[in-house]
C-alpha cells in the first residue's frame, strides 16, 4: 500500500496506455496475452480479464501483441495523451491444431515471473486420448509434473504431495467442492464449455487462499461475440452439445453448453428399475454497459443420480453461480467486483418397507470480493483486495419419508466466515522480476450450534492400558448463539517469486508461499467419495498450515521449439488431521473424537519438456517426490500413528513418468499417444490371520507399510476429419481411441479375505478398472 | 428391514456403481511371517436369564495369512475368572486349546475377570455383565430377491429396544446347531446395530442374518446378545475387516484392539474380545412355507 501511494506521486510527465486484448473471431477477451514495446524492450501482460495498462513517456512506439494461437499484431503508435486502445489478434489457425499445452509467447515460460503453473487448453485436452472417448479435465491434469492421483476411478488429484481437499477448485470463480462425476470416473467440468484450465502447484499468488496445495482456475468460454456457433459430440459416455452467439450486435455475448451420460440407457436394458446417470450444464453471459464497464454471468450446475429400483435413490451435484462486474475505473486502475454462489449437496433416499428415509447434506458458500489491479507505471503492478465467504455446512438431516416410523435426526450444521484481505507488488528491474504479496486471512466458526465439551478438553483419549484411542468423554455443551463466535483464527500468509532472466532462452526462478486451510474433508477411504464429511476448523480441528519453497530452472532451445524446466520443492504442513485406527467418519456428530493431528512434509523434483510446434507436438514430465505423514500422538506417553515415525501418505508415489504426444499424419488425421508409469501407491498389508467367531481375520500393525505394484499403460487415439464433398470442406471428426492398450491390470487396491466359497482359505486380491478400453466419438459444428 | 439405514445404501450404493466395470484377481504376495501372537475367543455368557453350566474359551495363535491349515493351538495355559464376588474359578484344558468351566454361576451386574497364564506371560481382561434385551419372537419370513440378497425362506425376529438407554446388539444364527456366517461386506450394517435411530421402539422383522436361506425341517437359533459400546466397536471392526470389497470405499485396514491386556509385555497385546453377555436365544422349526 505504502509503494503504491509513493509510486503514483511520479509520472508526470507519463501517459498511460490502456485497454483490452481480444479474439479476433470471436470477440472473446484474451487474458494473458502479451503487449511488448520494443522502444523500451519491455512490456506488459493483460489480466485475467483481458485487461492491460502501460505507463510511458510521450513519443512515437512500436507495439507487438503477441498470444499463441493467434497471429502477432504489430502496430506503431504515438503516445501523446492517455489513450485507450484494443487489439484483436487474428486466430492462426494451422497452429492452433498442433498446439498441445501452450504458454502466452513463445518464451514466456521462461521471462515470466511465474513457476509451478500448468496450463492447459481445452483443445488439448480433447485431444488426448480418454477412457472410453470422454475427455476430462483433471485426468488430463495428471499428465502434468506434481499432480497425480490415488489411482482409476478415484475422484479428485493431488498436488505437491497435499491430499485431495488442499486444491481449490474454481470454475468462474466459484468453488467446486466435489469435481467428480460418478464416483471419480469423470470430472465434473464439460470440456467443451471452458476455455483453459490453469493450474498453480506453488508460488501461489496472494489473491488466492483457502487450500494448501493447489488453485485450479478453470474458465468458461464467453461467447462468440461476432455470430452464432454451436457444436456437438456423441460418445460411448454422454452427448454433449453447445451454442454460442452475439447478444446486442456483439456488445455482448452467451454461452451455454450441456452435457449428460447415458449410460443409464445401457442399464435400463439389464434391468428396467435402476438408473444412474450425469448430466452438467454450462452457461455464460457478459455485456458491455459501456467502454470502461462489463457485467458478466456465469453458471454451473451438476447432477448425479443414482437409484436402485425399490432399495434406494440418491442424486449430487454442485450449483455455482457467478456474477461479475469489470470496470476501469481510470487508465491505471482496474476494479473487479464478484459475487458468487456455490452449493453441493448430496441427498439419499432409502427405500427398504417400513423404513423409508431421507437423509440431506449440503455445503452453502456465499462468496463476495472485489479486486484492484493498478499499473503503476512501465514496469510495476499492484494488485489488492478483499474476499468474505460466509460458509453453512449442514452434514445431515434424516427425515421419514412415505409415512414412515424413522426418528427424524440432525447433525448439527456448522457455520463459519472466512475473510481474506491482500496486496501484491510486481515490480521487474532489469534481468530480476519480484512479486511480494501479502494476504490476511481471518476464519470465524459462529453459531447457532451446541458445542460438547469433553472432560479435560480432550475430545481423544489414550487407553495406556490397551495403547489404543478412544473417545473422549462428553461432560456437557456450551450452546452459542446465532452469530456468537466458537473459534476463531487469524493469519498472514506471505508470498513471494522471484524470477532472474538470464537471456531470452534461459531464467532462474523461486517461490515461497504460506497457506492456511480452514475446511477440512474428513475422509477414512482411501480416495474422497461424495459422501465424505468437510468440516470447518473449530474448537478442536485447528486450521491447516503450509510453507512450500520451490526454485526452478527454465530454458528454451531450438528457436522455442523446445521449452524444458526443472522445478524442486519442499513443503511442509502443520495441522494435519489423520483419523484413529478403526475411526467411524460417516454420519458421525463428534468427529473430533476420532482425529489425531499431525505434521506432514513433501519434497520432489519435477522435469518438464515440451514440444510446441511441429508435425510432432507434446510433452514428457517425469516427478521424483515423497509425501510423508507424521502423528506423533497426544503427549501423553502415548505412540500416535506409526509409533509416530513418518509414514507414506496414500497417495505417495515415488517415479511418476508421463508422456503424451500428437502426431499430425496429414491434413485430416492426427495421432496421439499416452504412456503413464508411476511407482505403486502404499497398502497395508497383514501380518497374519486368526480365526475368530466363524470368520478368518487378517491382523494389520502400522499403516501404509508395503506397495501396491507399479501403474502403467499406453492409450492411443485417432482423430479423422471428413473428407470434402464435391470440394467443400466438411465439419465433423471422428475421434478412436484406445485406453489401456496393452491390457495391464493396475492395481486400484490389495485386499484379503476369505474365500465365501472355499471356506476356510484366505486369499489376497486385487481390484482393477479399465482393461483395453475402445472408443468412439463424433464431434461436429452447426 | 434394515436398521444401519444409511450405511448399508452407501455401501450399496457405491458398490453396484463399481461392481458395473471394476474387476478382481487373485495375486500372491510375500508377506511378513506372524510374530507369536494368542488370540482368545470366548467369553462369559448368561443365557436368557440363567448361568449356563458351562462356560468356554479358545486359545490359538496367529496365523500365517497364506498358510491355509488351521491356527496353533495354544496348550497349556493356566486359565482362571475371579467372580463378582472375588472366587476363583478355574478352566479346564478339554482339548488343545479349548478351555472350560463348570462351576461359575454368573448375575446381571457381576465383574468378572479373566486372567491367563502362557508360556511365561499373563493376560487380563475384566467387564461387567450388562442388562439383556429379550427377542419378543422368531419366526420364518419369504423374502423377495433384491441386488444384494437371495430370495427365499429367512428368519426374522422382533424385539423391543428400551427406551432411554443406549443399546447395542449382535445376532448369530445356527443353523440345525452350527453358526452359519459368511465373509459379507453387509456384516457389519446387518449382524450387530446400535439404537440411534430406533430408541425405545418395537422393530418387527428383522432379519439377524440377510444372509442365511433355511429349508423346512431346519432347527434355527437365533441369539441375541447385547453388547457394550466398545464391544461393539469392535464387532464392527472386525466385520469391516472381514468383508473387504477392495473397492476406494473400505475403510482402510487396521490392527483391532480388544480388551484384554498383556501385563508381562504390553506391546505383544493378544487379539480377541473377553465379552461378558447377556444372551436370549430363541429356536423356530422351519415348516413349508403357504
Amino acid at each position: 500500500m505504502f509503494c503504491f501511494l509513493v509510486l503514483s506521486a511520479a509520472a508526470q510527465d507519463k501517459v498511460t496506455l490502456s485497454g483490452y486484448v481480444k479474439d479476433g473471431a470471436t470477440g472473446e477477451d484474451l487474458y494473458g496475452a502479451t503487449i511488448y514495446i520494443a522502444e523500451i524492450e519491455s512490456g506488459t501482460v493483460a489480466n485475467a480479464y483481458g485487461f492491460y495498462s502501460i505507463t510511458l513517456p510521450k513519443g512515437d512506439y512500436s507495439i507487438r501483441v503477441s498470444f499463441v494461437g493467434f497471429k502477432t499484431l504489430t502496430k506503431r503508435i504515438s503516445l501523446n495523451e492517455k489513450l485507450q486502445l484494443s487489439f484483436e489478434l487474428e486466430p492462426e489457425y494451422v497452429a492452433a491444431e498442433e498446439v498441445v499445452v501452450y504458454s502466452e509467447r513463445e518464451n514466456a515460460n521462461v521471462t515470466k515471473n511465474e513457476m509451478s503453473v500448468a496450463k492447459i487448453s481445452s483443445e488439448a485436452i480433447r485431444k488426448l486420448p480418454a477412457v472410453l472417448g470422454e475427455p476430462d479435465v483433471i485426468r488430463s491434469i495428471q499428465l502434468l509434473p506434481g499432480i497425480t492421483s490415488v489411482g482409476d476411478g478415484a475422484s479428485g488429484f493431488n498436488v505437491r504431495g497435499g491430499s485431495g481437499d488442499q486444491n481449490l477448485i474454481l470454475l468462474d470463480e466459484g468453488i467446486i467442492y466435489n469435481s467428480a462425476h460418478l464416483l471419480g470416473f469423470y470430472s465434473v467440468v464439460n470440456p467443451d464449455a471452458i476455455r483453459d484450465v490453469k493450474i498453480y502447484k506453488g508460488g501461489i499468488p496472494a489473491r488466492y487462499g483457502g487450500r494448501l496445495s493447489s488453485v485450479l482456475d478453470i474458465k468458461q468460454k464467453e461467447g462468440n461475440k461476432k455470430e452464432f456457433q454451436g457444436e456437438a459430440g456423441i460418445g460411448l459416455i454422454s452427448g454433449r452439445i453447445l451454442a454460442e452467439g452475439p447478444i446486442k450486435q456483439g456488445k455482448g455475448s452467451f454461452m451455454v453448453a450441456g452435457r449428460r451420460s447415458w449410460g443409464d440407457a445401457l442399464l435400463k436394458l439389464v434391468d428396467g428399475k435402476n438408473t444412474a446417470y450425469f448430466y452438467d450444464l454450462n452457461l455464460k453471459t457478459n455485456y458491455s454497459i459501456n467502454d470502461n464497464n462489463r457485467l458478466f454471468l456465469s453458471g454451473y450446475f451438476g447432477r448425479d443420480k443414482f437409484d436402485l429400483g425399490s432399495i434406494f435413490s440418491n442424486n449430487w451435484g454442485n450449483a455455482t453461480g457467478t456474477l461479475r462486474w469489470n470496470s476501469v475505473l481510470s487508465s491505471k486502475l482496474f476494479f473487479n467486483l464478484t459475487g458468487v454462489y456455490s452449493n453441493y449437496d448430496y441427498a439419499l433416499d432409502n427405500l427398504p418397507t417400513g423404513a423409508e428415509y431421507r437423509w440431506r447434506s449440503n455445503i452453502l458458500t456465499y462468496n463476495t470480493k472485489g479486486d484492484f489491479t493498478y499499473y503503476p507505471g512501465q514496469n510495476s503492478t499492484i494488485q489488492f483486495g478483499v474476499d468474505q465467504k460466509w460458509y453453512t455446512f449442514k452434514p445431515g438431516t434424516i427425515t421419514p419419508i412415505e409415512g414412515s416410523n424413522v426418528a427424524t435426526t440432525q447433525l448439527d450444521s456448522k457455520r463459519a466466515q472466512e475473510l481474506g484481505a491482500y496486496a501484491a507488488y510486481e515490480l521487474t528491474a532489469g534481468k530480476l522480476s519480484v512479486n511480494a504479496g501479502l494476504r490476511y486471512s481471518r476464519f470465524n466458526r459462529t453459531g447457532e450450534q451446541a458445542v460438547t465439551r469433553y472432560e479435560n478438553d480432550a475430545p481423544v483419549v489414550y487407553n495406556a492400558a490397551l495403547s489404543r484411542y478412544e473417545r473422549g468423554v462428553a461432560i456437557g455443551t456450551d450452546a452459542y448463539s446465532k452469530n456468537e463466535s466458537i473459534a476463531s483464527f487469524e493469519n498472514w500468509e506471505p508470498r513471494l517469486s522471484l524470477s532472474y532472466v538470464i537471456n531470452d532462452e534461459n531464467s532462474v526462478k523461486a517461490s515461497y508461499n504460506r497457506m492456511y486451510q480452514y475446511i477440512h474433508l474428513i475422509s477414512n477411504s482411501t480416495a474422497p467419495t461424495p459422501l465424505d464429511v468437510w468440516t470447518p476448523s473449530g474448537p478442536y480441528i485447528e486450521p491447516m498450515k503450509a510453507d512450500q519453497y520451490a526454485i526452478g530452472y527454465f530454458k528454451n532451445f531450438a528457436n522455442n521449439q523446445f521449452e524444458a524446466s526443472v522445478e524442486a520443492y519442499y513443503k511442509d504442513m502443520y495441522n494435519m488431521v489423520d483419523y484413529v485406527d478403526g475411526a467411524d467418519i460417516l454420519t458421525n456428530n463428534a468427529i473430533e473424537t476420532e482425529l489425531l493431528s499431525g505434521t506432514g512434509r513433501s519434497y520432489g523434483l519435477e522435469l518438464y519438456v515440451k514440444k510446441n510446434t511441429g508435425r510432432l507436438t507434446g510433452w514428457l514430465s517425469y516427478t521424483l517426490a515423497k509425501s510423508e505423514r507424521k502423528v506423533p500422538g497426544l503427549g501423553v506417553g502415548d505412540s500416535g500413528i506409526n509409533n509416530g515415525r513418518y509414514y507414506p501418505t496414500n497417495f505417495d508415489k515415488r517415479h511418476d513418468l508421463s508422456i503424451s504426444g500428437v502426431y499430425k499424419l496429414n491434413k485430416r488425421m492426427d495421432l496421439s499417444a499416452n504412456f503413464i508409469y508411476a511407482s505403486g501407491i502404499p497398502g497395508t498389508f497383514p501380518e497374519g490371520k486368526y480365526e475368530y467367531e466363524g470368520l478368518f481375520i487378517p491382523h494389520f500393525e502400522d499403516r501404509n507399510q508395503d506397495r501396491l505394484p507399479a501403474y502403467h499403460r499406453l492409450d492411443v487415439s485417432l482423430t479423422m476429419k471428413r473428407k470434402p464433398k464435391n470440394g467443400k470442406e466438411r465439419n465433423g471428426e471422428w475421434v478412436f481411441g484406445l485406453y489401456n492398450l496393452y491390457n495391464r491390470a493396475n492395481a486400484s487396491s490389495i485386499y484379503f479375505i476369505e474365500d465365501e466359497d472355499n471356506r476356510g482359505v484366505t486369499r489376497a486380491f486385487k481390484s482393477f478398472l479399465f482393461g483395453v478400453t475402445p472408443s468412439v466419438s463424433y464431434n461436429f459444428k452447426f | 428391514m434394515k436398521l444401519n439405514y444409511h450405511k448399508i445404501s452407501i455401501l450399496a450404493f457405491i458398490l453396484s456403481t463399481l461392481w458395473l466395470i471394476s474387476c478382481d484377481k487373485e495375486i500372491t504376495l510375500d508377506l511378513d511371517l506372524p510374530t507369536e501372537k494368542l488370540v482368545v475367543e470366548g467369553g462369559i455368557e448368561m443365557v436368557n436369564g440363567t448361568s449356563p453350566q458351562r462356560q468356554t474359551l479358545k486359545l490359538s495363535l496367529l496365523n500365517d495369512f497364506f498358510r491355509q491349515e488351521a491356527a496353533q493351538r495354544a496348550n497349556g495355559a493356566t486359565v482362571w475368572v475371579e467372580d463378582h464376588q472375588g472366587n476363583r474359578h478355574d478352566y479346564h484344558e478339554r482339548a488343545a486349546g479349548q478351555y472350560e468351566c463348570t462351576s461359575l454361576q454368573v448375575v446381571e451386574g457381576g465383574t468378572y475377570t479373566l486372567n491367563i497364564e502362557w508360556m511365561g506371560q499373563q493376560f487380563q481382561a475384566s467387564q461387567t455383565m450388562i442388562a439383556g434385551v429379550a427377542i419378543d419372537s422368531v419366526y420364518q419370513v419369504l423374502e423377495e430377491e433384491n441386488l444384494f440378497e437371495d430370495g427365499g425362506l429367512k428368519t426374522a425376529i422382533d424385539f423391543t429396544d428400551p427406551a432411554g438407554t443406549a443399546n447395542y446388539y449382535r445376532w448369530q444364527t445356527y443353523i440345525n446347531g452350527e453358526l452359519f456366517i459368511l465373509p459379507d461386506p453387509g456384516n457389519s450394517q446387518n449382524l450387530i446395530a446400535k439404537d440411534d435411530f430406533f430408541d425405545g421402539q418395537q422393530i418387527v422383522g428383522y432379519l439377524p442374518n440377510e444372509e442365511a436361506l433355511v429349508e423346512p425341517g431346519q432347527e434355527v437359533t437365533i441369539r441375541q446378545i447385547n453388547l457394550t459400546e466398545d464391544q461393539y466397536d469392535f464387532y464392527f471392526l472386525l466385520f469391516e475387516e472381514a468383508g473387504k470389497t477392495g473397492q476406494l470405499i473400505d475403510t482402510p485396514p487396521a490392527p483391532i484392539r480388544g480388551n484384554i491386556v498383556n501385563l508381562t509385555n504390553p506391546e505383544n497385546y493378544p487379539l480377541g474380545y473377553f465379552g461378558v453377555n447377556q444372551v436370549s436365544e430363541r429356536t423356530v422349526v422351519v415348516k413349508q412355507q403357504d
